[in-house]
């Protein structure tokens, strides 16, 4: 393996200036320290500085696509509602009532003409004006000249995805997104729907989840059962702004894997997947990433998918992006994994990890989900019916398939050993560079003053 | 009762220097604010200021004698590996990899020649240097050059007890454990072994858990069932460094128990215990205590073990030391009840209750356990296998027998009593002379500005 990812070529096929590699950005070697896995001090100041200015995933498009619908966003110790205003637009609000604060919504999505408090049936807007104070004649009128409408956050939508943010003055959405921002919308996710939704509360600070999920140096351990399909040899991209998008290629064996040659039954679903016979196939397993964009492409032809804009890489591949601070997508382009890592309100040992599937439904002999994605039978791909979002409490098994359900087994593990007095701080490879840009972002937003 | 303790006649004529009476130590009156047992805070400074400071005993040296052999160790937040070298001397380690933080081991004990990391295969020799770290092209040297060995900790064993050290800055253990040493030495506790090990969660601060088993004064009150066979006649001794010793005399009825005479079913499980038919005693209820240590003197003679070394009282009685902060060990010449009270990581209204039996096996007719340890028919005395840890969560009955689940039962009632506005802190008998001077020791070392 080289130290130095450029001289690393893990792109088959024909050459295509998606795979290009983003500038190098050094972000040094040095070794922080443990406490900000743990530090409560550490975790206010990470909701105030990093949190509370900037963007974050708050929900798909595809929840909030006619007028009335609604998402409901929950992070740390805050809760927005997503709303289609019938205006046509999208609007986020705190999902807060401006009488005595009860939060309005309870569901995680729905479709209402108006919003009803739960306390007094106080009633406002899609666009969050209040339409009704109940018995407003029992109010003195200045207590009434306050404001009383819902309070409202900025929200903008960009690559089929809704971003808030708490921070009024923030820069637009799609400049800080515009690195990555036409490799996301490559993918259509506005056209997706979520066929899967699981939240699942993890014993562990938010950015051990983020650091988990943010490198493969660790598959050889803990998900070995990967190492006949997966390869950790990658690409990985550094962009400003604490984004970072990583290739991790599948269908292909890990180098650590004794076999190279032989059709494993890993690499025997891949090649299902993508339509070829495992049995009359002849290549190697690791021929099979080659074949299986081939055979993807051949379909696309076949069926109009739209493949031409796609890198070969793209088709095969699990193409990652992280946004900062706490998203990471997976983008295939059939379908897309949403992950979230979202903070605890008060426990900085703590998080909820949450984890969407959005599928793009084309009605075509042969089209379906990744079967890695272990979408069950039962699954509605159509997008007729939203799932509801199943959740599990800490410590018990989330039930998200065999790999998440391996990090979320060690997860605690590693906070557990990041809190103790033994632990000097993490050392990062350059298998881990996304983990170090991340921090990197992290730390400049912290050491920003308080009137930044 | 006698107002001084030392008056009590537990001892009787004894002459055996191990019963000698400790010189006094007088800890005063004083009532202290209760909020040693609630507040985040005053945990907060106790973790810093007496746990990482002191020697903390970790567990027998009959779980790592051999090399390879390990044990791991959680006290609060912190979990440590404790593993035999391959030259025969004892490392403690952090259990944390330094590459990322990870656990390195999850089970309680084990045996292996390295040490993997479950999260990225770096791989730690035994004595915590570092073997192979995976993939290291791909780190940038000036990385590597942060140290990546095993962050490791003081550790030393006496009398078959392993104990470690967050802080280098410690004297020896022996001068540690001072006067209270050789006493231990007496059971040969290097020559047990566990024979059943439960660690429970229990709803109350950790010193909660101390004070209830530093004293026998709650005996008739939670225990009833006791006190045909216990008594609450007892001798306690203080010494320094926090220690303190205190003799539970076995086969005497409690000083409430209103019938001093006749042979109760307590008394009579003691009396055949030690050999004796209790249908054919002759002596009153007072005086099986004597009965059963002759008893014991006369088998082990016969059996050629070298009892002469202990006292009658020894021989009879739970002979308890408490090993300052958080230990606690009742001796007997056959077996040792290990008793830790572990603070928990974050909230100290709560504690984990780890018990260890430790026999020693002599394989010879008539030669046991003692009844009372409750040691089912399932149980391998031989050694041969080291029984699994047993863990129950908090609120679930551990399972310990009647008089440990009393005490899980009453411990969280005293914690929530504790956290009232309306308690104006403990007043201490001199029964519960050692709790007092437990917690001056302990006020010396929060006191201490270092």
């Amino acid at each position: 393996m080289k130290f130095d990812f450029n001289l690393w070529d893990i792109h088959i096929g024909t050459p295509h200036p998606f795979n290009d590699r983003a500038p190098v950005i050094d972000n040094g070697t040095a070794r922080p320290t443990g406490a900000r896995y743990h530090d409560k001090a550490f975790a206010a100041a990470e909701w105030e500085k990093v949190f509370a200015r900037s963007w974050l995933v708050a929900c798909p498009v595809s929840d909030v696509r006619e007028p009335g619908d609604f998402a409901k966003f929950d992070i740390g110790p805050e809760s927005f509602i997503i709303v289609h205003g019938d205006d046509g637009q999208i609007h986020a609000h705190y999902n807060v009532c401006p009488h005595r604060g009860s939060q309005i919504v309870q569901a995680d999505t729905g479709s209402v003409g108006k919003f009803t408090c739960p306390f007094h049936s106080w009633q406002f807007s899609l666009e969050g004006e209040n339409l009704a104070v109940t018995d407003p004649e029992t109010f003195r009128p200045e207590v009434l000249c306050h404001d009383h409408n819902m309070t409202s956050v900025r929200c903008e939508v960009a690559a089929g995805l809704v971003f808030i943010s708490m921070d009024p003055h923030i820069e637009p959405l799609k400049q800080w997104l515009a690195p990555v921002l036409e490799h996301l919308e490559l993918y259509e996710i506005d056209k997706m729907n979520v066929v899967q939704h699981r939240q699942s509360d993890w014993g562990s600070n938010w950015k051990g989840g983020v650091d988990a999920f943010a490198e493969i140096y660790h598959l050889h351990a803990v998900h070995p059962q990967t190492q006949c399909l997966m390869d950790d040899r990658t690409q990985i991209d550094l962009y400003p702004g604490g984004i970072s998008r990583q290739f991790v290629p599948f269908a292909q064996p890990s180098r650590r894997y004794d076999d190279q040659e032989s059709v494993n039954p890993g690499i025997a679903m891949m090649l299902q997947d993508a339509g070829i016979d495992p049995a009359s196939y002849n290549g190697t397993a690791h021929e099979t990433r080659a074949a299986v964009q081939q055979a993807k492409r051949e379909r696309s032809e076949k069926y109009g998918l739209g493949y031409e804009k796609f890198s070969d890489t793209q088709l095969s591949d699990s193409t990652v992006y992280g946004l900062f601070p706490n998203a990471q997508i997976g983008c295939h382009p059939e379908a897309v994994f949403l992950h979230r890592f979202v903070p605890h309100a008060t426990d900085p040992n703590q998080f909820t990890y949450d984890t969407c599937i959005l599928y793009r439904h084309i009605d075509a002999p042969g089209y379906c989900a990744p079967a890695w994605m272990g979408l069950g039978n039962e699954i509605d791909l159509t997008g007729r019916t939203r799932p509801d979002i199943v959740h599990t409490g800490l410590g018990e098994p989330p039930g998200l398939g065999e790999v998440l359900d391996q990090d979320s087994d060690l997860l605690p593990i590693v906070q557990a050993g990041a809190r103790s007095r033994g632990f000097r701080g993490p050392l990062w490879s350059e298998q881990e560079a996304r983990l170090r840009h991340f921090h990197v972002e992290l730390d400049k937003r912290m050491a920003q003053g308080d009137d930044a | 009762m006698n107002y001084d303790p030392r008056s009590w006649a537990v001892h009787k004529d004894s002459k055996h220097p191990f019963d000698a009476p400790a010189p006094l130590v007088d800890n005063g009156s004083a009532r202290p604010d209760p909020s040693r047992y609630t507040s985040p805070a005053f945990a907060e400074a106790e973790w810093e200021k007496v746990f990482t400071q002191t020697w903390l005993f970790a567990g027998p040296s009959s779980d790592v004698r051999e090399s390879g052999d390990w044990m791991r160790f959680d006290i609060g937040v912190e979990s440590f590996i404790i593993v035999r070298t391959d030259d025969g001397a004892l490392a403690a380690h952090y259990n944390v990899c330094p590459h990322r933080g990870s656990r390195l081991v999850m089970d309680d004990v084990g045996s292996q020649g390295s040490f993997s990391c479950p999260f990225h295969s770096w791989k730690f020799d035994l004595d915590g240097s570092n073997l192979a770290v995976t993939d290291p092209e791909t780190f940038r040297p000036e990385v590597l050059c942060h140290d990546i060995d095993l962050s490791s900790v003081r550790v030393e064993e006496e009398a078959g007890l392993v104990f470690i050290s967050m802080t280098d800055d410690v004297p020896p253990l022996k001068d540690h454990l001072g006067t209270i040493l050789p006493m231990l030495e007496t059971y040969e506790i290097d020559k047990m072994h566990v024979v059943q090990h439960r660690r429970s969660d229990w709803a109350a601060n950790w010193k909660g858990g101390i004070d209830a088993f530093y004293e026998s004064y709650h005996l008739h009150a939670i225990h009833p069932q006791t006190m045909g066979m216990l008594d609450d006649r007892t001798h306690i001794d203080l010494y320094e460094n926090g220690m303190s010793r205190q003799f539970v005399p076995f086969g005497q009825p409690n000083s409430h128990f209103p019938d001093q005479e006749g042979i109760n079913p307590g008394i009579a499980v003691m009396l055949e215990d030690a050999g004796l038919d209790a249908a054919a005693f002759q002596g009153t209820a007072y005086e099986s205590r004597s009965a059963i240590a002759m008893a014991k003197r006369d088998r082990a003679a016969k059996l050629g073990l070298d009892y002469n070394k202990f006292s009658d009282a020894q021989l009879t009685d739970a002979t308890i030391f408490g090993i300052f902060p958080n230990a606690q060990i009742g001796c007997h010449p056959e077996a040792v009840f290990l008793h830790r009270f572990k603070p928990h990581g974050d909230d100290p209204n709560q504690f984990t209750y780890e018990t260890t039996i430790m026999y020693r096996h002599i394989d010879v007719p008539g030669y046991g356990a003692p009844l009372w340890m409750g040691l089912g028919d399932d149980v391998d005395l031989t050694g041969a296998t080291r029984p699994d840890v047993v863990h129950t969560g908090l609120g679930v009955p551990p399972g310990m027998g009647e008089v440990l689940d009393q005490d899980s039962d009453l411990l969280p009632i005293v914690q929530a009593g504790a956290l009232s506005r309306g308690f104006r802190g403990p007043l201490w008998g001199e029964q519960e002379a050692r709790l007092r001077h437990f917690h001056v020791h302990l006020d010396k070392w929060m006191a201490d500005a270092s």
